[in-house]
């Protein structure tokens, strides 16, 4: 089963190919170009190097959010007009879960974080079974002071957190009293488009069959304008 | 027969996705309006309108595609808009259009959004003769350019402030006539007259070709203020008035241009271009000084794709294809 992964959730653009067995190709950005100039560039480079085209692949997947609404919706824009291209099945994997599995095998929860702006972060927690991140509740938006209070209401005391969200309020989350932080090294902190290819073979292999026209990002946050009209409705 | 071309616009609330072959030959039009999505906002948000694109911009390419009673394989070109327009809305039918021509190895074609209505005229009458003088006219935009010849477009000029349906979108509301503002305000002048208040006609410097409407706007809201304080206010006169009164400012002006370049034709485009007033007065105007006018039929006066396939098929012509990099420019403002 061969895989590509498009990777556009944060400023990194990523894009992979992946099989059950093998990262067979991988190419990572993060120097400040927009994701309409690069991922099309960086998929056509991928393909031409492996000696391959849109044809020999079995599936396609991206990430499915949450992340920069905009950055979500190129990768799946993308996505959805290389599937229907190539009549291929497209699947969408959160960029919280594959930031999970980068955290390796590890002790205490996992808390994957996504810089969210207006001083949230996009996350989720996750714990280790049989060697593998299951994730423990919603994708949500939430400001990093109160993950903190709830690791402490949890009696968590260690914590493995990643992402360009963590790094963000790094100086916020060590100033923590009674909490320990484990980083896992630089490859591994922001994410990797390998880690949704990974993912999304597993699905495949557990019969999952994704489809571009249904799919939509998973935004975990309401737009501005809804946010004010909910608001004034209370 | 001619190239068959797979139009996508995705620029502003309404996902669109058409077949044009040769440039004229509409084999099929989907267009995915969002205004009952936009209204209870009282105009366009971005991010939802980007939403809707991405959920909706599938389904519409294939209902296209099936429509036209052809396959996605038998597209030989796929042209999109990737100029002017919401970024994050432009971004959705760029990505999308790119992956889609990559996948299908055909060129890809961006389209400049007001370029594109131009040629919804060229859809409807296919034996335009050029030059002309084109007035463009939406929500998002008010442009006078010359167009020496096809996919060629000099602006000569633009509004200062408030596109022409902008202006409609704000009185309509400050009215309380509803969303989207031009329909409401053609409804509400048909019951009423203009001339029974008077509202200035904003010509700025009568030689140039800029326009302002945002004095229009004040003029209008501060003329109704006073009438509701003498308690003889008729919202359906000032709505004619008002009308009347930015309608004549683009007459004005379009003739000017037509008669200062020397064209025989005028091209009337874009979303208020379907509003009846300013038809019939630019029509009445421009026979009266022998000029030819043309505009679109009410369905390809809004935002539609099949204009982006017939503007298109010029560029295709010409070799103007884009690159994988190609980007979205929200900003480019000018024809
Ligand atoms: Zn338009």
């Amino acid at each position: 089963m061969l895989v590509l992964a498009i990777e556009s959730a944060t400023p990194v653009a990523g894009v992979a190919l992946v099989t059950e067995s093998k990262l067979m190709a991988e190419h990572y950005v993060d120097y400040g170009k927009t994701h309409s100039q690069t991922l099309m560039v960086m998929v056509d480079q991928l393909l031409k190097g492996a000696g391959l085209q849109l044809g020999d692949l079995d599936a396609l997947v991206v990430s499915a959010g949450p992340g920069s609404f905009t950055g979500l919706r190129i990768g799946m824009a993308l996505g959805k007009g290389l599937a229907l291209g190539a009549g291929l099945p497209l699947l969408g994997v959160s960029t919280l879960d594959g930031l999970a599995l980068q955290a390796g095998p590890c002790d205490g929860p996992i808390w994957p974080m996504l810089d969210a702006g207006r001083g949230e972060v996009y996350t989720c927690g996750y714990r280790l079974e049989e060697g593998r991140p299951e994730r423990v509740g919603e994708y949500r938006a939430c400001r990093p002071e109160r993950l903190v209070s709830e690791w402490a209401a949890e009696g968590e005391s260690r914590v493995v957190v990643l992402g360009d969200g963590a790094l963000r309020y790094r100086q916020l989350l060590e100033a923590s009293p009674g909490l320990h932080l484990v980083w896992p090294p630089l490859p591994a902190l922001l994410p990797r488009a390998s880690s949704l290819g990974t993912l999304a073979v597993d699905r495949l292999r557990r019969g999952e069959r994704g489809d571009a026209v249904s799919l939509v990002p998973v935004y975990a946050r309401l737009s501005e304008a809804e946010r004010r009209l909910q608001e004034e409705g209370r | 027969m001619g190239e068959l071309i797979l139009g996508i616009e995705t620029s502003c609330d309404e996902t669109a996705a058409a077949l044009v072959r040769g440039g004229t030959e509409v084999l099929s039009s989907a267009v995915q309006s969002q205004v009952d999505v936009h209204r209870r906002f009282g105009g366009v948000v971005p991010e939802i309108a980007s939403r809707h694109h991405i959920a909706n911009i599938v389904p519409v390419v294939l209902q296209a595609v099936d429509a036209a009673g052809a396959s996605l394989r038998d597209i030989e070109v796929v042209a999109v808009t990737n100029r002017p327009g919401l970024v994050g809305a432009l971004l959705v039918g760029v990505s999308l259009a790119k992956g889609l021509a990559y996948a299908l190895r055909r060129p890809l074609v961006a389209v400049n959004h007001l370029h594109a209505h131009v040629y919804a005229n060229f859809l409807a009458h296919p034996h335009i003769e050029l030059p002309a003088v084109c007035l463009v006219v939406s929500g998002g935009h008010t442009s006078l350019a010359y167009m020496p010849a096809h996919g060629v477009f000099e602006v000569m000029g633009e509004t200062r402030d408030d596109a022409a349906g902008e202006a409609f979108d704000k009185v309509a509301r400050f009215l309380g006539l509803g969303y989207p503002g031009g329909p409401a305000i053609e409804e509400a002048a048909r019951g009423g007259a203009p001339g029974r208040y008077r509202l200035p006609r904003v010509l700025l410097d009568p030689q140039e070709y800029e326009f302002s409407f945002s004095g229009l706007k004040t003029a209008t809201v501060n003329l109704w203020r006073r009438l509701q304080s003498e308690g003889t206010a008729s919202v359906n006169d000032l709505a004619a008035e008002f009308q009347a009164a930015l309608v004549d400012v683009l007459v004005e002006k379009t003739v000017h241009a037509a008669r200062h370049t020397g064209v025989r034709t005028v091209l009337l485009a874009g979303g208020v271009a379907a509003n009846s007033r300013l038809r019939e007065a630019l029509a009445e105007r421009a026979a009266a000084s022998g000029l030819q006018l043309f505009y679109p039929p009410l369905s390809l006066c809004t935002d539609n794709a099949a204009m982006v396939a017939a503007c298109a098929h010029h560029l295709y012509l010409r070799g103007e294809t884009a690159g994988l990099d190609v980007n979205a420019h929200p900003a480019v403002k000018t024809l």
